[in-house]
């Protein structure tokens, strides 16, 4: 058996009713099968990412292609790449902890940019991303990975005198606080996570 | 998967409602520090402590540092002193006193409890002991705490040990008068005393609890008061019920912050993890008050017709909400209306809408009872020893805890402000009725009541 051919592919359109249908028909019909996706919609806008693996020879440039003539009507913007090694940062090591990095502060350009250095010249990595401007609060949420969560209060300090620098309200607190306020399972198991939760 | 919704309301909780860890409380058996050498028992009490819970503070820090959530006292509750120092008489209790007051200060500990007996049928030489040293022990030291059981629904209320308990406790706060009788502020009477109570004045480690272990009190006023007020400005058509179920859910949330943390600590430290008290302990800030709960459900102030109802709704919720978020709730689990400590409810005294007698009928419904109440100075140990009996009888009769902290504050009068300063807060001194002199003067015991024919 050929080794799979693994593509990852974003698409980006106007939000209307059949994207994914028709994104999924086209893997499906070249023999392609979707591993993973994650898609959102942001002010009507809509984006998909997805990890496809293909037997035979499938190329990067063929399935752009089948891609963009099947999506013309949807007006896609479709880009392909093969896929590669596992990013460094996307190992599951169960020494790491996810903390919940929040800013918050009046709107004005640069606060994405000033927040994400500092993390960037730390060595840190976004997990996930969220940002919101609420009648002129800006709101920002990160899940970020801190190596040793005994470090995290280190962490804490510093990102408070960048807030306090730069004028906006920063808190770091543990994922698993908003776990356990949000979600219905045993805090046990938090602490020592049960091959249930898999 | 979380939500920004979900994660900005907690962070909400943190950064504009006050809510902490208001206590982690590390119980300790000292039944194995008993002995006949007086020196030797507080060398080895101290030892004890020192060993086990010597840690407590920086591991505390760094658990709080790791989740990024604060944790604001650090306490001790230890075997009552009666049992384990049986044998001594009053002077070796105060010096018992003296050696967990000294352990306290030197590992960091804010409160030890634990200066306490248990004499809700009868006295013992050792509790009668204890009771005679209370004046000298709790006013000669900072961080110890003490408690005593004179009631229970299986065995009545034990008048005679209420009678003598009063003429200590006045005694106890003619002795700290320079702060309007302080040490009062650091012993509570109890009813149906829990045994694994975290929170101070009341906290002891049981007969019948582990060897050691880490018990976590919740608290968050601010949480809840700010829920209910954010319910009640959507528009639209609202009522108790809804109330009821938005305290429920909040009260929830606030737990599972205490189960977390009390898990992780106990694992940290290796040693079992208790249960999580959540208890809507305020304290004098604004915006961390039992008594805001109250205004924003519509009770303009506490004492007013209403007040009752609205704490039984409030009490209630919060122990269903508390209950299905941890493996274990105990303690006292509930709210606490003390009346120094929270802003709200000494203005209400001022005002003349809350009584001793208002009060002592709110505390039939809520967790705890006259908590933090200033009495004039010279009320007479007999009408002191009157009004525990009443609010024992509450909690007798219900087959709930009770408990009074009453200060006698000497020197002063109904009006008149007692302060005892920082978390303790300030108050008017509120009036008490005499004349049930005679009653208590007969001593005994009160029978313990029956169970069927129950109305």
């Amino acid at each position: 058996m050929a080794t799979p051919n693994e593509f990852i592919i974003t698409v980006m359109a106007k939000d209307q009713p059949g994207i994914i249908a028709c994104i999924s028909k086209t893997v499906a019909s070249r023999g392609g099968s979707i591993n993973e996706l994650s898609q959102t919609v942001m002010r009507g806008y809509f984006t998909i990412i997805l990890s496809a693996a293909f037997e035979g020879d499938e190329t990067a440039d063929g399935l752009l292609q089948a891609l963009n003539e099947e999506g013309d009507d949807h007006g896609f913007s479709v880009s392909v790449r093969a896929f590669d090694n596992a990013p460094q940062y996307a190992d599951m090591d169960a020494d790491r902890s996810q903390f919940i990095l929040t800013v918050q502060g009046a709107d004005r350009p640069g606060i994405i940019a000033e927040v994400t250095s500092y993390l960037a010249s730390q060595g840190i990595n976004i997990e996930d991303f969220f940002a919101r401007n609420d009648a002129g609060t800006f709101t920002l949420v990160l899940q970020i990975v801190v190596e040793d969560a005994w470090d995290a209060d280190q962490l804490r300090l510093d990102l408070q005198s960048l807030g306090e620098e730069t004028r906006l309200r920063v808190s770091l607190i543990h994922e698993d606080i908003f776990a356990a306020t949000n979600e219905l399972g045993a805090v046990k198991r938090l602490l020592q996570p049960s091959p249930l939760d898999i | 998967m979380l939500r920004t919704e979900d994660i900005l309301s907690t962070l909400r909780m943190f950064q504009d409602e006050n809510l902490d860890v208001r206590t982690v409380t590390m119980g300790i058996n000292l039944m194995d520090c008993a002995g006949p050498n007086i020196d030797l028992v507080c060398r080895k009490v101290q030892q004890k402590v020192r060993n086990l819970a010597g840690e407590l503070v920086d591991q505390g820090r760094r658990t709080s540092g790791k989740y990024g959530i604060p944790i604001v006292n650090y306490r001790i509750a230890v075997t009552p002193v009666a049992i384990f120092g049986a044998g001594h008489a009053s002077p070796g209790m105060v010096q018992i006193a003296h050696a967990l007051d000294a352990v306290a200060e030197e590992i960091g500990i804010d409160f030890v409890g634990g200066f306490s007996a248990f004499v809700q049928k009868a006295c013992t030489d050792a509790d009668l002991q204890l009771i005679e040293a209370l004046p000298e022990a709790l006013s000669e030291t900072n961080h110890l705490c003490g408690s005593m059981n004179v009631a229970s629904s299986k065995s009545g209320i034990n008048m005679d040990a209420i009678l003598l308990l009063s003429r200590s406790l006045k005694a106890l706060a003619e002795r700290t008068a320079n702060r309007d009788g302080f040490g009062c502020a650091k012993f509570v009477v109890f009813a149906n005393m829990p045994d694994d109570n975290p929170f101070m004045a009341g906290a002891t480690l049981g007969v019948g609890e582990a060897e050691c272990v880490i018990n976590v009190g919740v608290s968050g006023p601010g949480v809840v008061k700010r829920a209910v007020e954010r319910l009640r400005s959507v528009p639209g058509k609202l009522n108790l019920g809804d109330i009821a179920e938005e305290i429920k859910v909040t009260s929830y949330r606030v737990t599972r912050i205490g189960e977390l943390i009390g898990n992780e600590l106990a694992q940290e430290l290796d040693v079992p993890f208790g249960i999580v008290d959540l208890s809507l302990a305020p304290t004098p800030r604004v915006g961390d008050s039992v008594g805001e709960i109250f205004q924003m459900m519509g009770i303009r102030e506490v004492g007013v017709a209403g007040s009752t109802a609205a704490l039984a709704l409030l009490t209630d919720a919060i122990k269903k909400g508390g209950a299905f978020a941890s493996s274990s709730v105990g303690g006292l689990s509930g709210a606490f209306i003390p009346v120094a400590e929270d802003s709200v409810l000494a203005r209400a005294v001022e005002h003349g809408f809350l009584t001793i007698e208002k009060l002592e009928a709110m505390t039939s419904v809520c967790s705890v009872g006259l908590d933090m109440v200033p009495i004039p100075g010279d009320t007479s140990a007999e009408t002191l020893a009157a009004i525990i009996a009443d609010e024992a009888a509450i909690g007798v009769m219900n087959h709930k805890t009770t408990a009074c902290r009453l200060i006698p504050v000497p020197g002063k009068k109904a009006g008149e402000l007692a302060v005892f300063g920082g978390l303790f807060g300030e108050s008017p001194i509120m009036a008490v009725r005499a004349g049930g002199e005679e009653f208590v003067r007969l001593g005994g015991r009160i029978p313990a009541p029956i169970h069927s024919l129950r109305n």
